[in-house]
């Protein structure tokens, strides 16, 4: 069975094909049909012509005298003997009279008229009825009237090759316009077909231009009925979708609510051992136990974020937001914390720029972004932001990631280093969605250059507070 | 300094509970907010620790409660909860402060300090007892230490609590039972003598004028 790759396509070659078929199959038909009907037409004209010969000869008076040659002598031969040779139509006749021929014998075999043709005068062969006489450059089609009162032969001839050609050209004549139409009703078709499928393409292309969050239902009301059924079924599909990513969302987000009692009563414990204990090897694993506590604590507070960010829950509505001071803030609290105390950062920024946007959701954004670059950054090493136009940078210095990797940390519970700094993994992926939400657009690649003679590699973190 | 707890989790209350008696807080602990609103109808706190989570009566209508009934302790709330709504309402429902789970325990001290301070007036981290021409005798509550002039004086935690109630109460009458429920909350058995105990060590310490017996009624710094 064939497989359809595209129904309009298959469409138009089916119609086009069966249509090309049954055309010219009928015009086959009409075409031989026509044949005979004009070789017919032709027949009865040959047999016609002899009959009027017959009663004009047999009409003559002289010919009652039974004196048939003398009556003959009157006939003005040199005009049967004229050959017309201007051009077709004529008042004075026609170039193709000498392709007619008739001769008229006595009984005993003596030609009485002849219009001088190249019919071959054989009176030993000649036989009542239609016959063709083949000479040795042509054929001719002819009707021998045997007259038994009078004893007359009367033959009446047409050259095959005018018949052919006559017949042909009649044949063609009715069948062509049908050929000539044929286009005209492919390209008709084409334009039907386009129109029916029209819907099809209207679906497609709403689902094709929806935003990758639009679960609403399509509007079945605006479809033909052969579509309403799977417009239906897609609704209830689009349903389904929603209702499972709702309760995968709510289920994030009360997961990460349920796990912050448990994490402060770990906490709170470890931290009441600590501060009892005299002993300094408790005081050193109960502090690794409280960096894992930290490290839980971290990555419930981004499952959250990241829960409310798919959840589309608005960030608050636009509003002027000074980039540098907001930068100045989160530098000062990034430097503070305590896990980030090797980590120098420089900024390059201008007194002010200023955008409008949620300033809540930019405050995550950057505060992860610098989050990440001192988190991965090398230890006791410099991390950098940098403001130049619309496009902060943040480059930290660390191990170069492998273009595997840098194709994947977008990607949720993505790790790029094997860093003694883990992560949650979802730093990035926060800082994606917020972008897409703001409209900005952010980029990160591999920094490998010799400054001062000094290598210097590491990440640099692009974004641009415009779209690309 | 006495504060009433209210939690709903075991675990987490006994380590609050721990880690403010550590801190030479008094804590009582009460895991429903009808116990909540019962206790504090009843007796008298420094300061409530609330926490919004509660089952059948909520944290915010324990809060809205209360401060229906004019009573104006200081509420630290405590949730789960980060979003700015919950924020929000907790705190125009009357709450002082508001503090996220998991959090540190030396914040959570910080907060419970700086409420009392402000709940009393005095935004200063310190406390001055009584000056005279020749002395400033003074108490840091953050670091539990009493200082005559610069010269420390030191106190057991009773004594320092003791002093801290009166001085956080200047000019009101504290009675002995009063006293007795702030410095020790429920948990502790107490001998009928123990705050004379303190109040006799103290004068000692500090000198005989500092706290005044008021007869019949109770202690009280002027």
């Amino acid at each position: 069975m064939l497989r359809i790759t595209s129904i309009r396509k298959f469409l138009l070659i089916a119609i086009v094909i069966l249509i090309s078929l049954g055309w010219t199959i009928s015009a086959i038909m009409i075409f031989h049909s026509s044949q005979e009907q004009i070789e017919e037409l032709f027949d009865a004209e040959l047999a016609q012509m002899s009959r009027i010969l017959q009663a004009l000869i047999t009409s003559n008076r002289a010919l009652h005298t039974n004196d048939l040659s003398n009556a003959l002598e009157y006939l003005d031969k040199d005009v049967l003997a004229q050959e017309f040779t201007h051009k077709e139509y004529s008042v004075l006749g026609h170039k193709y009279e000498k392709k007619l021929a008739f001769l008229v014998w006595n009984r005993q075999g003596q030609l009485l008229i002849e219009n001088h043709t190249q019919l071959p005068q054989s009176f030993e062969k000649l036989q009542p009825g239609f016959q063709i006489i083949t000479s040795e450059m042509l054929a001719w089609r002819s009707f021998t009237l045997h007259d038994e009162r009078f004893g007359l032969w009367i033959q009446v001839a047409q050259r095959e090759d005018v018949r052919t050609e006559l017949t042909n050209e009649i044949a063609w004549h009715s069948t062509l316009p049908s050929f000539l139409f044929l286009p005209v009703l492919m390209i008709v078709s084409g334009l039907i077909i386009r129109r029916g499928l029209s819907p099809l393409r209207i679906i497609s292309n709403e689902l094709k231009d929806r935003d990758y969050e639009n679960l609403t239902s399509l509007v079945a009301a605006s479809y033909p009925v052969e579509l309403k059924q799977m417009v239906s079924e897609l609704n209830s599909l689009f349903q389904r979708v929603s209702e499972s990513y709702q309760r995968e969302r709510r289920f994030t987000a009360d997961a990460a609510h349920e796990l912050r009692t448990p994490l402060s009563i770990s906490k709170i414990h470890l931290q009441n051992i600590r501060q009892v204990s005299t002993s300094p090897k408790v005081i050193e694993f109960v502090d690794k136990a409280l960096i894992g506590i930290e490290r839980l604590i971290h990555m419930v507070q981004q499952l959250l974020i990241l829960s409310r960010l798919d959840a589309g829950v608005e960030p608050d509505p636009e509003a002027p937001v000074d980039v540098v001071k907001l930068c100045h803030e989160l530098i000062q609290e990034t430097s503070d914390t305590p896990l980030f105390s090797g980590i120098y950062i420089q900024s390059r920024l201008p007194d002010r720029f200023e955008i409008c946007t949620s300033e809540t959701a930019l405050r995550i954004l950057l505060r992860n972004l610098l989050d990440n670059a001192c988190r991965y950054a090398n230890r006791d090493s410099q991390v950098e932001v940098i403001l130049e136009g619309a496009e902060l940078t943040i480059r930290n210095q660390c191990p170069l990631l492998e273009d595997e990797v840098l194709g994947k940390v977008f990607d949720r519970f993505a790790r790029g280093h094997n860093s003694q700094q883990q992560g949650s993994g979802l730093g990035l992926s926060i800082c994606q969605q917020i972008c897409r939400q703001l409209k900005f657009t952010l980029s990160i690649q591999n920094r490998e250059q010799t400054n001062q003679g000094k290598s210097d590699e590491g990440i640099d973190t692009c974004l641009r507070f415009t779209q690309s | 300094m006495r504060i009433l707890l209210v939690e709903d989790d075991d675990l987490l209350a006994d380590g609050i509970v721990t880690t403010l008696s550590l801190g030479g807080f008094t804590v009582d602990w009460v895991n429903s907010g009808e116990h909540a609103l019962h206790s504090l109808s009843c007796e008298q706190f420094d300061l409530c620790i609330l926490d919004i989570g509660l089952p059948k009566i909520s944290g915010f209508q324990v809060l809205k409660r209360l401060r229906g009934a004019t009573n104006m302790i200081p509420v630290l709330m405590l949730t789960a909860r980060d979003q700015v709504a919950d924020k929000v309402k907790g705190l125009d429902y009357g709450a002082d402060d508001y503090l996220l789970k998991p959090f540190d325990v030396e914040e959570l001290k910080a907060r419970i300090r700086a409420l009392v301070r402000r709940s009393h007036g005095d935004r200063q981290p310190e406390l001055i007892i009584c000056e005279s021409a020749t002395s400033t005798l003074r108490i840091q509550p953050d670091s539990h230490q009493v200082f005559d002039d610069d010269q420390e004086i030191k106190l057991s935690p009773k004594e320092f609590s003791l002093i801290h109630e009166l001085a956080i109460h200047r000019n009101r009458i504290l009675s002995k039972n009063q006293l007795t429920e702030l410095i020790y909350g429920w948990a502790e058995e107490v001998d009928s003598n123990a705050i004379e105990v303190h109040i006799h060590n103290l004068r000692k310490k500090l000198g005989a004028g500092v706290i005044e017996t008021v007869r019949g009624v109770g202690y009280r710094i002027s």
